[in-house]
């Protein structure tokens, strides 16, 4: 099997020189092979040593690394080759694509300069001919236009755009070995699902090996024939992506997988949580590094480190335990020392997981109207009415002038009822933050009105008192952000950071409050005295959400406020906003681009697109017969954990980026009929001349759909087309 | 672009015109030139005096706002006025501006050189003994003031041409006097007149942009952009310098041309110890002679030169980054 591997890595290990000479292992014996047109997923989170174990194996590591072990492409041993040689392999035989291609293109070449330049490091071929061969790549990976693309500058390129040059310049002398480092993180989902479409073809085009680095077990199960999930710089488990999503042999890759939101679950599922956080390198003591995370953990575990044994074809696990048969799906039962963090509501969680929708097909009508009950009757904790915010879009650096209006937010109305959680969604550039942040202010809106617990803002910002009358409101609404590392002061104590809030509005004792705070997000009252830094990330946005709840805030606004944790610490904070939500009777307004977590958590949601909602209504409802072709192309885009699932689904592929809400003035045509009308593929499969015109003509508005309290913006929204559902439509 | 630079030379054109006037204003408001002929020996007559500063335009008597309007109808002709011998400005302007900015150009270009590549080797040898050196080195002659400089430069060029047994460097004025031969011979003459007094303007410049050199090379050695460059097979060398110098460049084209302007300081002590008589010079002089039109001009001077050095440096800066053109 050895030798039709085009790379072979064998027990490589790097360390790094830490502080007080003693070294820093950020891999210790990773071992895989990939064969042409194979693709490998090697999975881990922040610190699991996969980014340093690829860029070891093309010799780009820090000088000051030390890496042992043997990396052999197509049977020639890498490490320890010099520079020039190296560099002969690097584009040429290994090639890779980094993540976040905006600071990885130099902004001062054109991208086609960019791509010839990549060519003629390895052939002596004319700048002419590398620009043409360049002007074909940029074709290849669907860059539309291409000849006059390639003149652009990477700064005129979106995100999705540049990650698809990163593409043509790593296939550009046909690499055997391509080598792809979290390609789609950071993007959009529909830009997402077309950059693994791009990678597809590009593999098609080149039969070369990929080597796929990502934490998102979703693509894993799209893309990838294999996985080598990687913990604490080790491989822990190694399998076939099927046996390895249906049958997990590692207690953390079972975790991992119990762990995650799904798109295909219903509402309100209690997820599996792992507790604690991955652990620091500096911080490897002997035994299983998972230990102490596992609930599975024995005393054997802590002292002895597990190897990874082979346990069937092509299997293997690193696991004292494996062989014993666990059921480690299930997780282990009566062990509460182990448990999540926020395992003292734990009685009242497993009945209401029991009572939640586990499938589709079967969702929960009671519990859903159980839940949406204090609805009735109950005054809306915030009501928002054709809110708009555009601002002017200016051009030139010194001299600047108005060129056109950003319609950031352009006629969006909500509700949420007390108690309740509403979900915005939306690709960048959707307006979903403008939105937040507008109530937030909670200043008078340049159009329409916002109510934020039954105060209209543009009342509460006039006459006297303003600052004194606003403060009970201010009071009321709370927000938690995304990097809770930006939003706490790292000077101040976690203690003095939560009674701060308190200080300012004016309440006197606040350490047993502080204490109180604590304890309600599953930390301990001791770490009042801690700073930010001392904790990891999972713990730091516990903190950022006891200090929004300081004032016992009826709404809280949670923009993106899992996307930065670590997969694996993720379903913790999901759980514990649940717990809060239901202890507190608190309303959420949740803002993400996660589908499969606003799946998770939403009672309701509203789907952005340029500043409108498209649609709107119950979550369940939405999520399983999304109306308007924006939702369903969204919801088509975000893989589903499951390898069986993911290559059965059929996917709309949206063309194109991201639109912008930008409208140059004097531009008319651009707020003329629908807006979603240029990637709309419900638009483009219309065959009646009318329907097309009615799209082009008049702007839809959101109309009532179906009986479950939902609308939609489409005019079409009963023309199902079936072309709408095939796939490969990629722009 | 062209729109972009004809609004700029506008207000570029306004601004000039208004540090003239004040210069003027501020001239003519502090500086005596009736002192200047009232100190003569023997003290001519108060009306002999009156004649010559009505002559001049200089007559403290004559209300400040018709001697402005008389000097402003001057300059609009092109006419400057009249220095306080009664020479004229403009030819002796036309004489010393050449001398001026033989010396500006050639010491800011060859510092600037010097210092980006000083710079570039200190981050790339970052905490090496090439950095250590070059940095205790660049912080040595920018704590020297030029005047020190150019003296110390002095006695330097005395011990070369002493070793050498001839004067391979003269260090006094821009040619040899009464120097017979051809053209070539005149233009090597005035090559070596320029080393010592260019060198002396050149090392604090060199000392400069090695250090925002440095930093700015240091910024962009862990760009993703490099590591995508070697990730192409470019060896660190070129990736160094094709990706991350030609990046760390922009930022140095705004203190290229704004040093140009700044260096008309040092370029008076410069004039002054190596006997060039260029404008530096003339102005310290002027400002003696309590010489009004001559002080004016030198800030209409300066200002141009300021002002054309922002234009270069926009248009350099533009050329440079494709992120700020229009
Ligand atoms: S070796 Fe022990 S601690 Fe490690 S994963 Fe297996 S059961 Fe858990
Ligand atoms: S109105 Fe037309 S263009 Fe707009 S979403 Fe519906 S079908 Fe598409």
């Amino acid at each position: 099997m050895s030798d039709d591997a085009v790379l072979e890595v064998t027990d490589l290990h790097v360390s790094f020189p830490g502080e007080k000479g003693r070294p820093l292992a950020a891999v210790r014996g990773l071992s895989y092979q990939v064969r042409r047109g194979e693709t490998l997923a090697i999975v881990g989170e922040s610190g699991s040593g996969k980014s340093v174990s690829s860029m070891a194996a093309i010799g780009l590591l820090p000088t000051n690394a030390k890496v042992t072990g043997s990396v052999r492409f197509r049977g020639r041993e890498l490490l320890g080759l010099n520079d020039k040689e190296m560099s002969r392999i690097r584009g040429a035989g290994i090639a890779m694509v980094f993540q976040d291609p905006l600071s990885a293109l130099t902004p001062v070449y054109r991208v086609g300069e960019a791509i010839a330049a990549a060519i003629r490091v390895h052939r002596e071929v004319t700048s002419d001919a590398a620009m043409r061969r360049a002007v074909e790549l940029l074709e290849l990976v669907g860059i539309p236009d291409p000849a006059r693309r390639a003149l652009a500058f990477p700064h005129e390129f979106s995100g999705g755009m540049r990650q698809r040059v990163m593409i043509a310049m790593a296939i550009a002398n046909d690499p055997d070995v391509i080598i792809a480092d979290e390609p789609t993180t950071a993007l959009d989902v529909t830009v997402q699902a077309q950059i693994l479409e791009v990678l597809a073809t590009a593999k098609q085009a080149t039969g070369a090996a990929i080597v796929l680095i990502t934490h998102d077990l979703g693509v894993v199960a799209g893309f990838a024939d294999r996985a080598a999930v990687m913990y604490a710089g080790r491989p822990v488990e190694t399998a076939a992506v099927e046996e390895l999503f249906a049958a997990p042999k590692m207690p953390y890759t079972a975790g991992l997988l119990s762990s995650l939101p799904r798109l295909d679950a219903g509402r309100g599922v209690r997820l599996r949580s792992i507790p604690g956080a991955p652990p620091s390198l500096a911080e490897l003591g002997a035994g299983c590094p998972f230990a102490p995370r596992c609930a599975f953990a024995v005393d054997l575990c802590r002292t002895t480190e597990p190897e990874l044994l082979e346990i069937g074809q092509g299997r293997a696990a690193a696991c004292h335990r494996t062989g014993e048969g666990l059921d480690l799906m299930a997780g282990p039962s009566g062990d509460s020392g182990l448990a999540d963090q926020d395992s003292d509501t734990a009685p009242e969680a497993a009945s209401d997981a029991e009572g939640a929708p586990t499938e589709p097909e079967a969702p929960a009508k009671p519990e859903a109207a159980a839940v949406a009950e204090p609805i009735v009757g109950a005054e809306p904790v915030l009501t928002v009415r054709d809110l708009i915010k555009h601002h002017p879009l200016t051009k030139g650096s010194i001299i600047r002038r108005r060129i056109g209006t950003v319609r950031a937010v352009d006629g969006v109305s909500l509700d949420i009822a007390a108690g309740t959680t509403l979900a915005l969604v939306g690709e960048s550039g959707s307006g979903k933050t403008t939105t937040v942040m507008e109530i937030l202010r909670l200043r008078t809106p340049q159009g329409g009105s916002i109510s934020v617990l039954g105060q209209d803002l543009e009342a509460l910002n006039q006459g006297r008192g303003v600052r004194r009358r606003a403060q009970p409101v201010r009071a009321g609404i709370a927000a938690v952000f995304q990097d809770p590392l930006a939003s706490l002061d790292p000077r101040l104590p976690v203690g003095d950071l939560l009674a701060e809030p308190l200080r300012t509005h004016g309440h006197g004792k606040t350490a047993g409050r502080v204490r109180e705070l604590l304890e309600m997000v599953g930390l301990e009252a001791s770490h009042a005295n801690r700073f930010p830094r001392e904790f990891s990330g999972g713990q730091r946005q516990r903190v950022a959400i006891a200090r929004a709840l300081a004032l016992e805030p009826r709404l809280v606004v949670l923009d993106e406020p899992v996307s930065a944790l670590d997969v694996s610490v993720r379903a913790g904070i999901l759980n514990l906003l649940a717990d809060l939500q239901r202890e507190l009777g608190l309303a959420y307004l949740f803002v993400s681009h996660d589908l499969a977590v606003v799946r998770h958590v939403a009672d309701r949601v509203a789907v952005l697109n340029l500043g409108r909602i498209v649609e709107y209504g119950d979550a369940d409802s939405v999520f399983e017969d999304p109306r308007h072709p924006y939702t369903r192309a969204l919801l088509s885009a975000v893989p589903v954990p499951d390898p069986v699932v993911e290559r059965q689904r059929e996917r709309i592929v949206l063309p194109g980026d991201p639109p912008s809400p930008v409208v140059l003035d004097g531009d008319a045509e651009a707020l003329r009929g629908c807006r979603f009308r240029s990637r709309c593929p419900l638009y483009a499969a219309l065959e009646k001349p009318e329907a097309r015109e009615l799209c082009e003509s008049t702007d839809p508005a959101l109309t009532p759909v179906g009986d479950a309290d939902r609308s939609a913006a489409c005019h079409h929204l009963d023309a199902w087309v079936p072309a709408l559902v095939q796939s490969g439509t990629v722009a | 672009m062209g729109a972009f630079l004809l609004r700029r030379i506008v207000n570029y054109l306004v601004l000039i015109t208004l540090a003239t006037c004040l210069g003027y204003l501020l001239a003519a408001s502090s500086l005596s030139p009736r002192e200047y002929f009232a100190q003569r020996q023997p003290p001519p007559p108060v009306a002999s005096v009156n004649a010559t500063l009505n002559q001049l335009n200089l007559n403290d008597k004559t209300p400040l706002e018709d001697r402005f309007a008389h000097w402003a109808k001057g300059v609009v002709t092109g006419d400057l006025g009249k220095t306080i011998d009664d020479t004229s400005v403009s030819a002796e302007m036309g004489r010393r501006m050449g001398v001026t900015l033989r010396l500006v150009l050639f010491g800011t270009i060859s510092g600037a050189l010097v210092g980006v590549a000083l710079g570039f080797i200190s981050a790339i040898r970052q905490y090496r003994p090439s950095d250590h050196t070059i940095t205790f080195l660049s912080f040595l002659v920018l704590s020297t003031p030029v005047f020190l400089l150019a003296v110390l430069l002095k006695i330097g060029t005395v011990k070369i041409n002493q070793a050498a047994g001839t004067t391979l460097l003269p260090y006094t004025g821009e040619t040899t006097a009464g120097l017979a031969g051809g053209w070539f011979r005149h233009l090597v003459d005035r090559g070596q007149h320029l080393v010592v007094p260019t060198l002396s303007l050149m090392l604090g410049q060199a000392a400069l942009f090695s250090r925002y050199q440095r930093s700015a090379m240091l910024d962009v050695l862990g760009a993703d952009y490099i590591r995508t460059a070697r990730a192409t097979g470019m060896r660190r060398g070129p990736a160094l310098v094709k990706h991350g110098l030609r990046t760390a460049l922009i930022p140095m084209a705004t203190l290229f041309a704004y040093q140009m302007g700044m260096l008309l300081t040092g370029v008076t002590f410069t004039e002054k110890i190596f006997g060039w008589h260029g404008m530096g010079e003339w102005f310290v002089d002027s400002i003696g002679r309590q010489d009004v039109n001559a002080v004016a001009a030198m800030v209409l001077f300066t200002a141009v030169l300021i002002l054309i050095a922002g234009l270069l440096s926009d248009i350099a800066h533009a050329l440079l980054d494709p992120r700020v053109r229009d």
